[in-house]
C-alpha cells in the first residue's frame, strides 16, 4: 500500500515537474469535458418529459375543453356527452383562436380565465393583473418580446373584422415553455376573433378511466358527427367517393358531383381524382365540425412511444463519444510521454520497484490528469451557463430559470474525464511495465507483432454494437435508446480496435515507399499504441461528415422524387393575397416591389397554362404499391404547363432544353435526360425530360412553346414569375442566410402579401453543405492533429535531427509531419467511412426513425431503408482532406533546426 | 597547390553570455588537403566535437570562415549546406544516431536515398558500404536488434557511403574492439589514399597515429599539431 502510495507520490511530483506538458493535458481533457457538462446543459433544458409536457397541458383540471369558432348545437352535444361520460370531472373551458402574430409567429388567443386555480401549470401571471374588460391583453413574456412591448403598452392583434388595439394589463408565463406565444384576452374580447374557418373543440382529460372515456366520446362523436355536417349533402359519403375529402364533397356543388360521378363511371377514379384536383388547386378555406377527445393516458403513451424520452441518452452518448475521443488523444499522450521516461522507468525497475509500482506511477499521472482536467472542465462549464445564460435559453425549448445543473450533469464527465485518463495511461503503463529492465535502462521499446486476438475481437465488437444498435433502436423506448447507444458505441470501440493492426499493416509494406513516407510508416508501426490512438481519434471525428454527408444524400435522394432541388435563391412567385384571403394574379407593380426589395440577379416572367397534368408512372407506383415495403403515403403534386418564352429561357439557360423545345414544342423538367410518358387534359404523349432544379412544387414542370400553347387555349393562364435573389459568397455559405426574408417580412400582413415559394433558410445546396461540414471537420482534425503532433514531434524531433545531419533539407520535419497528419488522416477516414455506413444503414432500417417507408413521387419512388452512399463525399474525405490537412499541418509547423544529433536510439 | 577540402580560418565558437560565456573554440585556421587523415586530440571539453560539428556543416561558427570543397558555409543557403551534407561530408557520429525505423541497410542508404538516387541502387551501395565495415548480410536488422559495436559499424558504413570527399568521425572507434577499430581506421585510411579527407576525433594516441596530422586541441584553441612521416599499417606497427 505504501508502495503505490509512493508511486502515486511520484506521479503527482511527474505532473508537477512537467508543468507544461501537465498543463496541455489537463486543458486537453477539460475542453472535452466542458463540451460534455454543456451538452448535459442543453439536453436538460431542452428536454422535457412526457409526464411534464401532459401535466403542463392539463394544469389542475382533468377537464379541458379548447373551442374554436362558434356552434352552440356542437357545444350542447359536448356538454351532454362529457356529463354523461365524467359527470365529476373539474373543467376548465376556453376559446382558441390560432394566429400567425407576425412573420414566423404562430401562437393562439385565448380567454382562459387567469384567476381560474385550474389553470395552475398551464400558465401564470408573473406582472401586472389579468384582463377586466374586452381591450385588455395578457401577454406571454416571449410573444411580448416579439412585439416589443411591456405592461402599459398597446398592441394590435387580428380580429376577424380587421385589427384590434389593446392594452397590455399584464405578463404571464409557462412554467416550461418559455417560446410559448399567446395573448389572453377576457371573453368578451374573444367574440372579435371567433373564427368560422376553424370549427374545431379539444377535449382534453384525466379522469380515472380517460381511455375509456376518450374511447366513449370518439364513439359517441362517430355517430353523431353527420348532424353537424351541412345538411344539403347526403352523409356519411357514398363510397364511391373514397378519394374525396368530406370538406370537399360538403363544398362541391351539385353540378360539380354529377360531374365526377360521370367521370367515375366512364373513365375511372384517376379521371375523378384529377378533376378533383382542378376544383381544390388551393384547398378549400373552412373546416367542417369536428371534436376530439386527447386523454392524459393516450398523451402519455404516445409521447413515451415516440422517443421523446430519449434524449437525456442521446446527450449521454454524445458525451461519451466526446469523452471517447478524449481517451484516445490521451492515450495517444500517455503512450508518448511513457516511451519519453522509458530510462526512468528502467531506472525505478532497477532500484527494485515491482511492476506494479511502475504501473502506478504512470496510471497515477493519469488520475491526476483526468481529475484536474474534469476539474477545470466543469469549472469552465459552470461560468460559461452563469455568464451565457441568456444566449443558452435561446436554443432550449425550456425555461431555465434556475441553476440548470444537477449533480450527475457535473460528476459523470468528470468520472469519465479520470476513467478515460487512467485507462489512456494504464495501457502503455502496462506495455511499459513489461520491458525488460535492461531494455528500459537503454530507453528502447520493444515492438511486437499486434495480437492476433485483435482483429476477430475487434470485428466481434462491432458485430455485436450492430446487433445492440438494431435491438436498441426497434425498440422505441428510453431503455431501448440506451441499448442503441451503447450499441453505437460498441461499434466504434470495436472499429477502434482495428486501427492498431491496420498501422502495423501498412508500416510493414512500406518498403517500396520513398524515404520520408517511409520513415512516417516505420515509426507509426514503431509507435503504434500513439499512432492507433490518433487514427482511432481521427476515426471518431469522420464519423460526423460520412454521417452527415449520407444523411444529405438520402434526403437528396428523396427530395429528388419531387424533382432536382435548386438553390435557395431562386424563388417563385406566383401572385399576392389581400387581406381577406383573395387571390390576385401577379401585376407589373409587384415585381418592381420585389426588386427593390431584394437584389435580383435574374428574372424572367411567364404564363402557366391550368391544364390538369398527370404522370402515368406516379399513379401506376400509387396504385400498385410494392408489397414489401411499407407504405408511407402520397400527395399528388399538382403539375402545371408553362409557355417557355425567351425570358424564361435566357433564365434557365440550357442548351438540351432549347434542343427539345423546338423538336418537339414540348419538354418535361425532371431529373434526368430521358424520354418520359405525361398525359395532358386526357391526352398521354411522350415527352423529353431534361434534369433541370427548379422549385419543386410550384415551377411548372411541363413548358411548351408558344405554338404547342395554342392547342391549351381553352385553360385559363395566369402570369408567374421565378427570380434568382443575389447571395454574396459570405451569404451563400452562410446556413442560416434567408434571401427571400425581405419579401416575406415587408410584405406580410399587407394587403398584397407575396404569395412565393423558396428563399428559406434551411435550403442550403448540398454542395455549400458538403464544403460546411468538409471545412468543420477539417478544423476539428486539424485540433486534434495539432494535439497529437505537439505530443508526437518531441520524440520525432530527434530521429529527424538525424536526418537532416546526414543531408536532408531543414524542411523534412514539416514534410515528415504533414505526412503523418495526412497518413493519420486517410486511415481515420478508411475506417470511419464503413463503420458509418454500416450505422447509418442499422438506422435506416429501423422503423423507429425512418419508420421504414417507402413513398411514390413524381420521378420515382424512394424506399427510406435504402441507403444511398455518398460517394462524392467520400471521395473528398478519402482525397481532398487528407491532403489538406497534411498540407496545412506542413505550412504551420516549423522546419527542423540544423544542430547536431543527440541519441535517437 | 591544389584547393584543400577543408579550410577553417580564424574560427571561433562561443556558448552563452556574460558569465556563462564559454568559448568552445578560439582562433582555429586549419586545412584539410585531399587525402589527408587528421585526427583531433585533446581532452573533454577542449572543442574536438564542436570543430567537427562545425566542419560538418551542422553548427555555424561564431567568428571566422569555413570552406568545404571551396564553398564557403557562411555565404549558403540551409538546401545547399545540406546538400554538402548530403553528398560531400560524411559524419560518423559518436553516439551512433541510427534511425530505429530503418533497417542497417536503409540507415546506410539514407543520404543516397535523399540525394534521390533509386531505392534499388542505393540499398546496392549501402550494402557494399555495410560489407566493407564487416557486415554484409545484416543489412535487414533494425537497430535494436544490432549491438552497440555492430550499430557503430552501421554507422561509419553510412558516413562512408557514396563518394563522400570529407569524411568526419566522431570517435568512430568508441564502441569498437582493437581488431574491428584497427580495420575501421584502415577503411579511412583508404579512403584518404583514394582522394578523400578524413577528420576523426579521437581520445586514444594509438587511434591518432594512423592520421598524417595530429592535431591537439587545448581549451578551444589549437596546442600542437604533429606530423606523421610513415603511415602504420597496423596499430601494432605504432608501437613497434
Amino acid at each position: 500500500m505504501s508502495g503505490r502510495r509512493s508511486a502515486f507520490g511520484v506521479a503527482f511530483k511527474n505532473a508537477r515537474r512537467n508543468k507544461k506538458r501537465t498543463f496541455y493535458l489537463v486543458l486537453l481533457i477539460s475542453i472535452p469535458v466542458t463540451v460534455a457538462v454543456m451538452t448535459s446543459v442543453f439536453v436538460t433544458a431542452g428536454y422535457v418529459s412526457p409526464e411534464e409536457s401532459v401535466t403542463s397541458q392539463f394544469g389542475q383540471a382533468n377537464l379541458i375543453i379548447e373551442k374554436s369558432g362558434d356552434s352552440s348545437e356542437l357545444d350542447a352535444w359536448i356538454e351532454a356527452t362529457v356529463t354523461d361520460l365524467a359527470p365529476d370531472a373539474e373543467r376548465l373551458e376556453f376559446r382558441a383562436d390560432y394566429q400567425t402574430f407576425a412573420p414566423r409567429t404562430w401562437g393562439r388567443v385565448i380567454d382562459v380565465d387567469l384567476d381560474d386555480p385550474l389553470t395552475e401549470g398551464i400558465i401564470g401571471l408573473v406582472e401586472g393583473r389579468s384582463p377586466q374588460t374586452p381591450r385588455e391583453v395578457v401577454l406571454t413574456e416571449h410573444l411580448a418580446s416579439v412585439f416589443a412591448v411591456g405592461v402599459g403598452d398597446s398592441v394590435e392583434l387580428e380580429g376577424r373584422s380587421g385589427t384590434v388595439r389593446f392594452e397590455v394589463v399584464g405578463l404571464a408565463s409557462h412554467p416550461i415553455y418559455w417560446e410559448q406565444n399567446e395573448a389572453i384576452i377576457t371573453p368578451d374580447g374573444m367574440d372579435m376573433f371567433r373564427s368560422e374557418l376553424n370549427n374545431a373543440r379539444l377535449l382534453m382529460l384525466k379522469v380515472d378511466d380517460d381511455l375509456g372515456f376518450s374511447q366513449g366520446y370518439a364513439q359517441a362523436w362517430d355517430r353523431a358527427r353527420y348532424d353537424f355536417y351541412p345538411g344539403d349533402r347526403d352523409w356519411p359519403m357514398p363510397p364511391s367517393y373514397w378519394f374525396l375529402p368530406d370538406v370537399y364533397y360538403a363544398d362541391m356543388s351539385d353540378a360539380e358531383l354529377a360531374e365526377m360521378d360521370r367521370l367515375i363511371t366512364e373513365e375511372g377514379d384517376d379521371s375523378a381524382m384529377a378533376y378533383m384536383e382542378s376544383l381544390f388547386p388551393n384547398g378549400v378555406d373552412f373546416s367542417l365540425p369536428e371534436t376530439y377527445a386527447q386523454s392524459r393516458t393516450e398523451l402519455l403513451m404516445w409521447n413515451q412511444r415516440s422517443f421523446t424520452e430519449i434524449g437525456p441518452v442521446i446527450g449521454t452518448g454524445v458525451a461519451a463519444l466526446i469523452l471517447a475521443e478524449v481517451a484516445f488523444i490521451a492515450g495517444a499522450a500517455f503512450a508518448t510521454g511513457t516511451r519519453r521516461r522509458l530510462r526512468e522507468i528502467g531506472l525505478l525497475a532497477a532500484n527494485g520497484a515491482s511492476t506494479k509500482h511502475v504501473r502506478s506511477t504512470v496510471v497515477g499521472e493519469g488520475l491526476v490528469i483526468g481529475l484536474l482536467g474534469g476539474l477545470f472542465g466543469s469549472a469552465l462549464a459552470l461560468l460559461l451557463v452563469v455568464f451565457g445564460r441568456s444566449t443558452i435559453q435561446q436554443f432550449v425549448i425550456r425555461r431555465i430559470d434556475e441553476f440548470p445543473f444537477s449533480l450527475t450533469d457535473i460528476a459523470g464527465p468528470i468520472l469519465v474525464a479520470v476513467i478515460a485518463c487512467v485507462v489512456a495511461a494504464w495501457v502503455p503503463a502496462r506495455t511499459a511495465s513489461g520491458v525488460p529492465t535492461l531494455t528500459a535502462l537503454q530507453g528502447r521499446m520493444p515492438v511486437g507483432r499486434p495480437k492476433r486476438w485483435i482483429i476477430p475481437f475487434g470485428l466481434g465488437v462491432g458485430a455485436f454494437g450492430v446487433l445492440l444498435l438494431a435491438v436498441g433502436l426497434a425498440g422505441g423506448s428510453s431503455g431501448a435508446a440506451t441499448v442503441a447507444v451503447i450499441g453505437a458505441i460498441l461499434m466504434i470501440g470495436g472499429a477502434g480496435l482495428l486501427a492498431g493492426p491496420m498501422v502495423a499493416w501498412i508500416s510493414k509494406h512500406s518498403e517500396r515507399f520513398p524515404i520520408t513516407p517511409r520513415i512516417v510508416l516505420r515509426d507509426s508501426g514503431r509507435q503504434r499504441g500513439r499512432a492507433a490512438a490518433a487514427v482511432a481519434a481521427t476515426m471518431v471525428i469522420m464519423m460526423a461528415p460520412v454521417a452527415a454527408l449520407a444523411t444529405i444524400e438520402h434526403n437528396e435522394a428523396n427530395e429528388a422524387i419531387l424533382g432536382l432541388a435548386p438553390d435557395r435563391s431562386q424563388i417563385v412567385i406566383s401572385g399576392t393575397n389581400t387581406d381577406t384571403g383573395e387571390k390576385m394574379d401577379l401585376s407589373d407593380a409587384d415585381l418592381a416591389r420585389v426588386e427593390n426589395l431584394v437584389p435580383v440577379a435574374s428574372m424572367a416572367t411567364f404564363e402557366v397554362i391550368d391544364a390538369p397534368i398527370k404522370y402515368p408512372a406516379e399513379l401506376a407506383a400509387v396504385r400498385d404499391p410494392d408489397p414489401d415495403v411499407d407504405w408511407g403515403g402520397h400527395y399528388f403534386s399538382p403539375w402545371r404547363m408553362a409557355v417557355a418564352g425567351d425570358e424564361l429561357l435566357a433564365f434557365l439557360d440550357d442548351a438540351r432544353l432549347e434542343e427539345a423545345l423546338e423538336r418537339d414544342g414540348m419538354a418535361l423538367i425532371g431529373v434526368e435526360e430521358r424520354t418520359n410518358e405525361i398525359e395532358i387534359a386526357g391526352s398521354v404523349t411522350e415527352i423529353a425530360e431534361v434534369p433541370i432544379a427548379v422549385q419543386q412544387w410550384s415551377f411548372p414542370r411541363v413548358l411548351v412553346t408558344e405554338e404547342t400553347a395554342a392547342d391549351y387555349a381553352t385553360f385559363e393562364t395566369r402570369p408567374n414569375s421565378v427570380i434568382e435573389i443575389e447571395e454574396t459568397w459570405l451569404q451563400s455559405l452562410n446556413p442560416f442566410h434567408e434571401p427571400a426574408r425581405p419579401l416575406w417580412e415587408t410584405s406580410w400582413g399587407t394587403d398584397a402579401s407575396l404569395e412565393m415559394s423558396g428563399g428559406g433558410g434551411a435550403d442550403v445546396s448540398s454542395g455549400v453543405v458538403v464544403a460546411l461540414v468538409t471545412l468543420a471537420t477539417m478544423l476539428i482534425v486539424l485540433i486534434v492533429v495539432a494535439a497529437i503532433t505537439a505530443l508526437s514531434a518531441a520524440e520525432a524531433d530527434s530521429d529527424l535531427q538525424t536526418v537532416v545531419a546526414v543531408g536532408a533539407a531543414n524542411s523534412i520535419r514539416r514534410k515528415y509531419l504533414g505526412l503523418q497528419s495526412g497518413i493519420h488522416t486517410l486511415l481515420g477516414a478508411l475506417l470511419a467511412i464503413p463503420l458509418t455506413l454500416v450505422l447509418m444503414k442499422t438506422v435506416y432500417s429501423s422503423d423507429a426513425i425512418t419508420g421504414g417507408w417507402s413513398q411514390v413521387g413524381n420521378f420515382a419512388v424512394f424506399d427510406a431503408t435504402v441507403l444511398h452512399v455518398p460517394w462524392m463525399g467520400i471521395a473528398v474525405m478519402l482525397v481532398v482532406l487528407p491532403l489538406a490537412i497534411g498540407l496545412v499541418t506542413a505550412l504551420t509547423v516549423r522546419s527542423a533546426p540544423t544542430t547536431p544529433p543527440h541519441r535517437a536510439t | 597547390m591544389s584547393e584543400p577540402i577543408l579550410k577553417m580560418r580564424r574560427v571561433g565558437k562561443t556558448h552563452g553570455r556574460g558569465a556563462q560565456r564559454v568559448d568552445a573554440l578560439v582562433d582555429i585556421d586549419l586545412d584539410v588537403a585531399s587525402g589527408e587523415f587528421v585526427a583531433i586530440t585533446g581532452r573533454s571539453g577542449s572543442g574536438k566535437t564542436t570543430l567537427l560539428n562545425i566542419a560538418g556543416a551542422l553548427d555555424e561558427p561564431t567568428t571566422g570562415n569555413v570552406w568545404v570543397e571551396g564553398n564557403d558555409l557562411g555565404d549558403l543557403s540551409n538546401n545547399d549546406l545540406a546538400r554538402i551534407r548530403r553528398v560531400s561530408v560524411g559524419y560518423v557520429f559518436q553516439q551512433f544516431n541510427l534511425l530505429p525505423a530503418l533497417t542497417g541497410s536503409e540507415n546506410v542508404a539514407l543520404p543516397l536515398e535523399l540525394d534521390g538516387l533509386e531505392v534499388r541502387e542505393a540499398r546496392a551501395y549501402a550494402n557494399l558500404a555495410l560489407e566493407e565495415v564487416g557486415l554484409g548480410g545484416m543489412g535487414d536488422r533494425y537497430p535494436d536488434q544490432l549491438s552497440g559495436g555492430e550499430q557503430q559499424r552501421v554507422a561509419i558504413a553510412r558516413g562512408l557511403v557514396g563518394p563522400r570527399t570529407l569524411l568526419l568521425a566522431d570517435e568512430p572507434t568508441g564502441a569498437l574492439d582493437e581488431a574491428t577499430g584497427e580495420s575501421i581506421l584502415k577503411l579511412l585510411r583508404d579512403r584518404c589514399e583514394l582522394g578523400a579527407s578524413a577528420l576523426m576525433v579521437t581520445h586514444e594516441p594509438a587511434f591518432a597515429a594512423w592520421a598524417d596530422r595530429v592535431v591537439r586541441l587545448r581549451d578551444g584553441q589549437i596546442e600542437e599539431i604533429s606530423v606523421r612521416s610513415t603511415v602504420p599499417s597496423s596499430t601494432a606497427d605504432i608501437y613497434s
